[in-house]
């Protein structure tokens, strides 16, 4: 599955987002994700895609979230 | 401080009064920046993914590492208590749901822990709240104010390790 289904799956199953606003340009605030947020997406997608996420600061968009995740694949 | 590790006492000069006033506030300030972050703590754990865990549950879920699979006595040694305290404490987290325990491969009367994915959740949300209280707190400070504070912080936290 690619990245970003991958990301959309996981904020529809959290946090009732709609796959066609996650675009790789929306930005993480222009959904409605805060920082605890970030925290429960970012445990899921380490066990759905078997990375360790690490603490990078800067993610802002979608787009800047699949490159990271893709970095570490 | 107790009698066995009381260092022999040193002849110091005797500290003027602007010195003393200075020593009582600074005691007073300790025990209440202590007592405050505690509290800060505290009320940063009343959100969803920490609902319902002390302090020390969560301290314990962060000594067991965000990645790792850690035997019994690395994680006590690392939260500086007893096998037996830390054997009573995994056992309500693994019954939450926080912690799961594994036996070793190698040697199968050896009990492994590592977090679930609701204890990796803790661990960042944990984390998030220390990042984010250290930046606040220190907001005011201006580069040379936190450089000398951190100076003169490690050298107090120096005779507070040498008591343990």
């Amino acid at each position: 599955m690619a990245t970003l289904d991958t990301v959309k799956e996981v904020l529809a199953e959290n946090l009732d987002i709609e796959g066609d606003q996650v675009t790789e340009e929306a930005t993480l605030d222009s959904l409605g994700i805060d920082s605890l947020d970030m925290v429960e997406l970012i445990c899921d997608i380490e066990e759905k895609c078997d990375i360790e996420f690490g603490e990078p600061e800067g993610i802002s968009t979608i787009g800047q979230l699949v490159a990271h995740i893709d970095s570490l694949k | 401080m107790t009698e066995e590790n009381r260092q022999p006492e040193q002849v110091q000069e005797p500290l003027s009064e602007g010195a003393l006033k200075r020593r009582a506030e600074l005691d007073e300030l300790l025990s209440s920046t202590f007592n405050s972050v505690l509290r800060t703590e505290e009320k940063s754990l009343q959100n969803k993914l920490t609902e319902g865990l002390t302090i020390t549950e969560i301290h314990t879920i962060v000594a067991v590492g965000l990645h790792e699979t850690n035997p019994m006595n690395v994680v006590a040694a690392r939260l500086g208590v007893t096998l037996a305290t830390l054997t009573t404490a995994v056992n309500k987290l693994v019954d939450k749901g926080f912690i799961t325990r594994t036996r070793c491969i190698d040697d199968r009367r050896k009990v492994l822990i590592s977090l679930t994915k609701r204890g990796k959740q803790v661990y960042r949300a944990h984390g998030l709240f220390h990042r984010r209280m250290i930046n606040e707190a220190l907001a005011e400070l201006d580069e040379e104010e936190e450089r000398v504070f951190a100076h003169a912080l490690v050298k107090v936290k120096a005779f507070f390790d040498e008591q343990d």
